[in-house]
């Protein structure tokens, strides 16, 4: 009998346990899915857009110094907390052993920016979706967007997020490949290389069209004349 | 009369080559000209329209659009003695400064604090600059702030001077086109009107 009870209870606390591993692998696959499903979400859910672009943003010195690329790579601006935060998108690539977060920003015309090494914040939150999640709860390879305060150095999950939450450049990965990113690493010593090497040429090829027909025209009045003139007289 | 046939060829060739390239450069200059007027007016609705965006799900985000955020210009830029008006594109490519003027990277966005180098060229939207006087007023309308600056300075520098495209202390307005004006092909020199913020 008392084996036969035995036996029940371990069959009841087999299928109890399977099932209960059962709901929390599917509860977690279900987070996953979400989570997955909210790489294409709307990044500017339950965001209200501020009326200046991004060229408009009074960026910091030192934000400008350390990324010149931030007006190109900034997507648009939004308004919170009666501040101006300008979004990034970025694609985030992992955690590193030390921490810190690798993240691949990505401008509006989904050129790359670089990858750069940031030191997130204290419990510092990312928005998917509009909902806030911690850096441990998001996918590599998801897109996200940071956010910049204007006039301040530094990147916050959620615009109006505190200041102790903002993160900032741990290290910079080095350039690889193309001459593009060549290009945007020496802009990253010095914050005045996006600049051009010379003053712009802003010669237009219309006066030369106008002035190879103007020529041509007055080739042939000049014929004409020479014809007339030279016709003999009855 | 065999002998005078070539030169009643090279007649006709000079008159057809000749009309037809004039028709061409008016044309383009007439389709030029419409180009800056579209972009005055896509500038002025975006304007209008940029205080309206607040975003929900369900909002189609119109400015976030790349591709339309490209060909909006990022300002306006006036000069009303020489009755100038140019739409100001965010960058200096061919394509945006055939439309109108290009904003220099590397110098500061729009009515911000520091040095905003605007280039165009001296043979179509910035050939009225030949007429600038130091003490002309200069407006700068962005999406959301407008600025009014007065020209403090006038000078002709190589291309390879790059001092008009460094920071400034003052809000500044630097206007960048080739010179001499009446030039064809590319200009030796650059002429630069620069304009600080009036109080």
């Amino acid at each position: 009998m008392n084996s036969k009870l035995n036996i029940l209870i371990l069959a009841v606390a087999v299928i109890l346990g399977f099932s209960l591993a059962g709901t929390a692998f599917a509860q977690r696959a279900a987070q996953e899915a979400v989570l997955e499903d909210r790489v294409q979400g709307d990044p500017l859910a339950g965001l209200e857009l501020a009326t200046i672009s991004c060229a408009e943003v009074n960026w910091d010195r030192r934000m400008l110094a350390e990324y010149p690329w931030s007006p190109e790579a900034c997507h648009d601006v939004v308004i919170s907390g009666g501040e101006h935060w300008a979004r990034f998108e970025i694609d985030f690539l992992g955690r590193e052993p030390d921490g810190t977060i690798r993240a691949e920003f990505i401008g509006p015309d989904e050129r790359s920016h670089g990858i750069v090494n940031l030191e997130p914040g204290d419990n510092q939150r990312v928005l998917l979706d509009g909902q806030p999640y911690t850096w441990d709860e998001v996918f590599e390879g998801q897109r996200l967007s940071l956010f910049a305060p204007e006039g301040e150095f530094g990147f916050a999950g959620a615009p109006d997020a505190p200041r102790g939450q903002m993160a900032r450049r741990a290290d910079e990965v080095p350039p690889v490949e193309d001459d593009e990113q060549m290009r945007l690493a020496e802009a990253e010593e010095d914050p005045f290389a996006e600049r051009p090497r010379e003053l712009p040429a802003t010669a237009g090829p219309l006066p030369m069209l106008g002035l190879a027909g103007l020529l041509s025209l007055l080739g042939g009045i000049a014929l004409t004349i020479r014809r007339r003139l030279g016709r003999p007289t009855i | 009369m065999p002998d005078r046939s070539p030169h009643v060829a090279l007649e006709l060739v000079c008159w057809t080559v000749g009309l037809l390239l004039l028709m061409l450069f008016f044309g383009a200059r007439a389709g030029l000209e419409n180009l800056r007027q579209h972009g005055v007016e896509v500038f002025v609705e975006a304007r209008d329209t940029a205080g309206q965006q607040v975003v929900d799900e369900n909002d189609s985000r119109p400015l976030s659009q790349p591709a339309k955020e490209q060909s909006i210009p990022i300002a306006l830029l006036r000069i009303p003695r020489l009755s100038l008006e140019v739409p100001v594109y965010r960058d200096i490519s061919e394509f945006n400064l055939n439309r109108g003027a290009g904003w220099v990277h590397g110098t500061a966005g729009p009515n911000n604090d520091g040095n905003m180098a605007i280039a165009a060229h001296r043979d179509q939207h910035f050939r009225p600059l030949k007429d600038v006087a130091v003490g002309d007023i200069l407006e700068l309308e962005s999406l959301s702030r407008q600025g009014s600056y007065q020209v403090t300075s006038l000078s002709i520098v190589e291309p390879q001077d790059l001092w008009p495209l460094d920071p400034t202390d003052e809000s500044t307005v630097t206007l960048i086109t080739c010179y001499p004006f009446y030039f064809v092909g590319n200009a030796p020199l650059r002429y630069i009107v620069q304009a600080v913020v009036m109080n």
